[in-house]
């Protein structure tokens, strides 16, 4: 890779082909990929389309590279176009993936989860992580005939209806009637809940610690886990753990496992397969007749290429202890970021999870230097973000971590400088 | 998404946020102006409805402001219903005064004026909005309006209040171009129009690229999400500030919307 450049990356054929995106699909690039919920603050200071990607980096249509710290917001975890995960999709690709009938790759699949991660007994296929929650608080509304679902304040667990709020487009007040929210990290508050609606509660979910947008991510207080799980044993509430995102960099066994406990539901999507779509809900054997009885399924759902792909993958992340490299590296990151903003006067507070690190510049309670800094290190080729925790892969070789910090400090020397 | 509207919150727009675009009115629109350079003496209008806070606008020659006057001829308009109120703005009813045969015929006179012109500014016509001038200055008050009734809803609104509860502290600007940073300040969700200019940076900003943007995007032309996707409306700073902002900003729409 280049040195850090003095002039700031354009993107003229990126905003050209925007323009035409715009014409044709609401927004250009709706959702997280795109510039409103992706936080592209200046909106011209970031491409829009990408070209090509390999391992910890990808090109934009412009030609411009970049150190890539989001992973497709998670699903790359061991590198782009890990050439094992490619090779294993490839070699289903030659034989079949969407037929009448699914692959037995399916039962290879599901064996290695359950003989994987330790809460589960059985695992149940779809693609999206949002096709997961939905199936988790639809099991436990089966399974306990109850409405009511308690969730913690700052949570995101997909984009269905019931995940959403009453005062969101399209969401109607009836999807979200049997919301409940407690606090993180609030057993008291979550015990004084489950009493006030005893025997109204189905289920109980949520990320294994919290991971919000925009806000320092907050890990469990000792004791917390093993108090939830006590709590919903003696409510008789189902525990959902929505691993999604930190599924398969924190615990190959599960993010449950990680702090402790064992959940009844734990929902996998992102890293699972490097990239090739496909989720799972994994669970415990009493709830099992219970998601068999739903109806539940999609078009896409039971194709064997991504299977392939998660054997290769999850088989690969076990090889090289994934989840000890990716604290590790993560460690090496955040410190090395908070020290580079230290020798420019500037504050910067690395939280959450090693391997999922979030950033914010902490030197004024609006986010805007942190947006600035951000910026500037898009425009040099390190790609991290101003709302959102960030991912770390597998590919990432000790060059990459040199080059991410010496973008680091060129950005906060420029923002220093700025608002001196 | 609440599919329902509430008329309380209707009249509380109509009072403090829509009525609130006289001082705008007058200040920049000549006929309105004229329309009070007979006022003899300073004259306050109240508008008093059941389950509604008062309103209150003063009239001078000068301008109008926010407010009674202490000395002012008073006069003020009852209303039996926030629905009452809602159709007097709508032109449809009449509401109930009380005041001086001087007040009464204000009412009657400049004030009758100027609400044909408040009416005519905020709901253009097609051959209105072809008078650039005209378009510019409809556009600046709707703005207004817009940024007022944010604070109303966030109050007074079932779905407002819901969004209102995730907004921290602190000062949110609704910017066009370097030409107009109107604030909403926000304190323990309590959410306040400031009327006065911005002393501080903003925590978060929602910037319009300029005055036929925030026309569109506020007339519902252009979607905000596509505005910034494109550009052509930015934002910055706290962003779970403007997230629900611009919740309550589109619940907003469907009070002030056809």
């Amino acid at each position: 890779m280049t040195q850090t450049p003095l002039a700031p990356y354009t993107y003229q054929a990126s905003f050209e082909a925007f323009d035409r995106a715009a014409k044709v699909i609401p927004a250009g690039v709706p959702g997280h990929l795109g510039p409103s919920e992706g936080c592209f603050i200046p909106n011209r200071a970031f491409p829009r389309f990408s070209s090509r990607a390999e391992g910890s980096r990808f090109w934009d249509i412009d030609g411009n590279e970049y150190i890539d710290y989001m992973c497709g917001y998670g699903p790359n975890v061991l590198g782009y176009r890990d050439p094992d995960v490619d090779a294993a999709a490839a070699a289903q690709a030659r034989v079949e993936d969407v037929v009448t009938l699914p692959s037995t790759m399916m039962i290879d699949l599901a064996e290695l989860l359950v003989d994987t991660v330790a809460s589960a007994d059985w695992a149940f296929f779809a693609k999206n992580g949002g096709d997961t929650t939905t199936l988790a608080i639809m099991t436990a509304r089966a399974h306990t005939r109850r409405k009511k679902i308690v969730f913690v304040k700052g949570y995101y667990h997909g984009v269905a209806p019931w995940t959403q709020k009453l005062d969101y487009p399209g969401v109607l007040e009836e999807d979200v009637a049997h919301n409940l929210y407690v606090p993180w990290n609030d057993l008291a508050g979550l015990e004084r809940m489950f009493q006030e609606h005893e025997g109204q509660i189905a289920a109980f979910i949520s990320t294994p610690y919290m991971h919000g947008n925009f806000v320092d991510n907050v890990l469990p207080a000792p004791g917390y886990w093993q108090g939830v799980r006590d709590l919903c044993d003696k409510y008789g509430v189902v525990l959902i753990m929505d691993d999604v995102r930190a599924g398969w960099r924190l615990d190959l066994a599960g993010s449950d496992h990680h702090y402790g406990i064992e959940a009844d539901l734990i929902c996998f999507c992102k890293a699972i397969g490097n990239g090739y779509n496909l989720s799972a809900l994994c669970g415990k054997d009493e709830l099992k007749e219970s998601v068999a009885s739903l109806t539940y399924t999609g078009s896409y759902w039971m194709s064997a290429v991504p299977f392939a792909a998660a054997i290769a993958t999850i088989t690969k992340l076990k090889e090289i202890d994934a989840p000890s490299l990716f604290r590790a590296r993560g460690e090496e990151v955040t410190s090395g970021i908070v020290a580079a903003a230290a020798r420019h006067g500037l504050t910067m507070v690395a939280s959450g999870e090693p391997a999922l690190f979030y950033l914010r510049l902490a030197d004024d309670d609006s986010l805007m230097l942190h947006q600035q800094w951000v910026a500037e290190c898009v425009q040099r080729g390190l790609w991290v973000t101003s709302h959102h925790n960030h991912f770390l892969n597998a590919s990432l070789t000790d060059d990459d971590v040199s080059r991410t910090l010496e973008i680091a400090d060129e950005a906060f020397r420029l923002v220093a400088a700025r608002n001196g | 998404m609440l599919t329902e509207l509430d008329p309380r919150v209707t009249a509380h727009i109509n009072a403090h946020a829509v009525l609130g675009a006289l001082p705008v009115l007058v200040a920049r629109v000549p006929e309105a102006a004229q329309a009070l350079a007979a006022l003899d003496k300073p004259t306050t209008v109240l508008f008093k409805a059941p389950g509604v806070a008062e309103a209150a606008y003063t009239f001078t020659r000068e301008g109008v402001t926010p407010g009674a006057a202490a000395g002012a001829r008073k006069v003020t308009l009852r209303f039996t219903s926030p629905a009452h109120l809602n159709r007097m703005v709508d032109g449809a009813a009449q509401p109930i005064p009380f005041g001086s045969p001087a007040g009464l015929r204000f009412l009657v006179g400049p004030f009758s004026e100027l609400a044909d012109l408040l009416g005519r500014y905020l709901r253009p016509g097609p051959s209105d909005l072809s008078d650039p001038e005209f378009a510019e200055t409809s556009t600046v008050m709707t703005l207004h309006v817009a940024a007022a009734a944010i604070a109303q809803v966030a109050n007074h609104d079932r779905s407002g209040r819901f969004s209102a509860s995730m907004v921290p502290d602190g000062e949110v600007a609704l910017e066009v171009g370097d030409q107009i940073d109107l604030r909403l300040r926000v304190d323990d969700s309590d959410f306040a129009f400031v009327r006065t200019a911005p002393s501080a940076p903003p925590r978060a900003a929602l910037r319009f690229a300029d005055l036929t943007v925030a026309g569109d995007v506020l007339a519902g032309r252009a979607s905000a999400l596509g505005s910034i996707c494109d550009g052509t409306l930015g934002m910055r700073g706290y962003i779970p500030m403007l997230d629900n902002v611009s919740r309550i900003l589109d619940r907003v729409g469907h009070y002030l919307g056809d």
